[in-house]
């Protein structure tokens, strides 16, 4: 019973949403209580995580784990939010100046740092994998796009030019379908194993 | 009561139905030693690496994604708990079991559920360790960052990336191969799929990363599930072909 039952409620609510889908009218306001339901447990999911893994990170710091100071500064930085959040509020413009002033930089310099790491990327790809149909075809798809972009074959107003352009520009979108049904088919045979309880956390 | 459905809408209805009624007869005909279906460096690459995990003495780490609930809703982010899974079974006694960090609260508790029900199923419940399934961030960058801190730590063996990750997994890629980790990533996503083949990673990609357990995963569900996706798969192109012959015809808009 202890497993049979969130399988008939999961398998219940899967084919209910499923139903909602297909049914423009009355589906839809099915679809808002579901959502808000989703929203509800995704948050008490959230709290519930976040408390396992400040409990994790205290019994570092108890423990003295190696690399606890990382533990000290995350417990640290969390309480300092937890409280101002309680005490302003968390709309306040004051409390979300400050957070942001934290936050924006960081995630900023992340984000200078992973154009840097894609470009070295690009470069290093070659070295890495060598010469090989991939990467030859990487590399010249790199040079013709960045060709492209630049848009000075697309001024010369060339009819047949333009064909040729249209075509190639299209070709990504080919191979990015063609991956994306691919997704999709995998999907859909997850959703059903998880659907009819083949697929769970405790079952095999 | 009439339900009347677009053209969109009836294809995605046929496509399901296909796809429910090919897994419902590769259940009743696939057999557990056969399995053909994933591409051969797929099949080997995780089962290599754990190999390697227990010959050197040291853990696998898995980064499950940083989406489920958190950045709308879907289920591709759930994607790396099978192979959390798969990976639990063969490393539950070692000294160094799998550590998985989640980016998401309810990938976090699901995970934590799984790790709970591995050691339940080895009847070994007093043995249950929460910190072996972490939350590491609620952002797609504290995701990322969060698993950059572990890279470093000699006791790892590899990398493992099963779920949504933002292109900044790149950053966690050039870590790994600045301290020679090998990498598998697996990304239900188009940019995650192109991050993915930074450097010396393994990189799955279509719906081979709805299996990136590949050999692993020997359960009926899980080949039945492939054998169907090939033959939807086979449909489909059959589908596209003929709608392309009509539509060249004259008969479709």
């Amino acid at each position: 019973m202890k497993r049979i039952l969130p399988l008939i409620v999961g398998g219940l609510s899967a084919l209910t949403v499923l139903a909602a889908v297909f049914l423009p009218g009355q589906g839809s306001s099915v679809l808002t209580v579901l959502l808000n339901w989703v929203i509800v447990l995704a948050a008490i999911t959230f709290l519930v995580a976040v408390a396992s893994l400040a409990l994790t990170h205290l019994r570092f710091i108890i423990t003295g784990k190696k690399g606890f100071l990382l533990s000290l500064t995350l417990l640290f930085s969390f309480a300092v939010t937890l409280v101002f959040g309680f005490l302003r509020g968390v709309e306040d413009p004051v409390f979300l100046k400050w957070i942001g002033a934290v936050v924006r930089p960081i995630e900023s310099a992340l984000l200078g740092l992973v154009a840097l790491v894609m470009m070295s990327a690009a470069l290093k790809i070659f070295r890495e994998r060598g010469w090989s149909a991939l990467t030859v075809s990487f590399g010249v798809s790199a040079v013709v796009f960045l060709v492209l972009g630049l848009g000075f074959l697309q001024n010369l107003n060339l009819p047949v030019l333009n064909g040729v352009i249209r075509f190639v520009e299209g070709l990504p979108m080919i191979g990015a379908r063609g991956l994306l049904i691919g997704i999709a088919i995998g999907l859909l045979m997850m959703a059903f194993r998880v659907i009819f309880g083949m697929e769970g956390p405790g079952n095999d | 009561m009439a339900i009347a459905l677009n053209l969109n809408d009836q294809l995605a209805v046929t496509i399901a139905a296909l796809g429910l009624i090919f897994l419902l007869i590769n259940i009743l005909r696939v057999k557990k030693s056969k399995r053909e279906f994933l591409a051969a460096s797929g099949k080997e690459a995780v089962e290599t690496l754990v190999h390697v995990s227990s010959e050197q003495g040291k853990r696998l780490v898995l980064g499950l994604g940083h989406s489920l609930t958190s950045s709308g809703i879907g289920l591709s982010g759930a994607s790396g708990l099978s192979l959390q899974k798969a990976l639990l079974k063969r490393s539950l006694f070692s000294d160094h079991p799998l550590q998985s960090f989640a980016g998401d609260g309810s990938l976090a508790c699901l995970s934590r559920m799984i790790v709970q029900g591995a050691y339940r199923g080895a009847v070994a419940s007093e043995l249950f360790r929460g910190s072996i399934s972490q939350m590491g961030g609620v952002t797609p960058v504290t995701a990322v960052t969060s698993l950059t801190n572990h890279i470093s730590d000699g006791d790892n063996a590899g990398l493992l990336l099963a779920g949504q990750f933002s292109p900044m997994l790149v950053l966690l890629l050039d870590q790994a191969d600045r301290h020679d980790l090998p990498v598998i990533t697996s990304v239900p996503s188009l940019s995650g799929q192109a991050a993915g083949f930074f450097g010396k990673s393994t990189n799955l990609i279509g719906e081979d990363v709805f299996d990136p357990a590949g050999k692993l995963n020997q359960s009926k569900a899980a080949l039945a599930s492939l054998s169907a996706a090939d033959w939807l798969r086979i449909a489909i192109s059959v589908g596209l072909i003929l709608a392309a012959i009509l539509r060249m015809g004259g008969s479709l808009p």
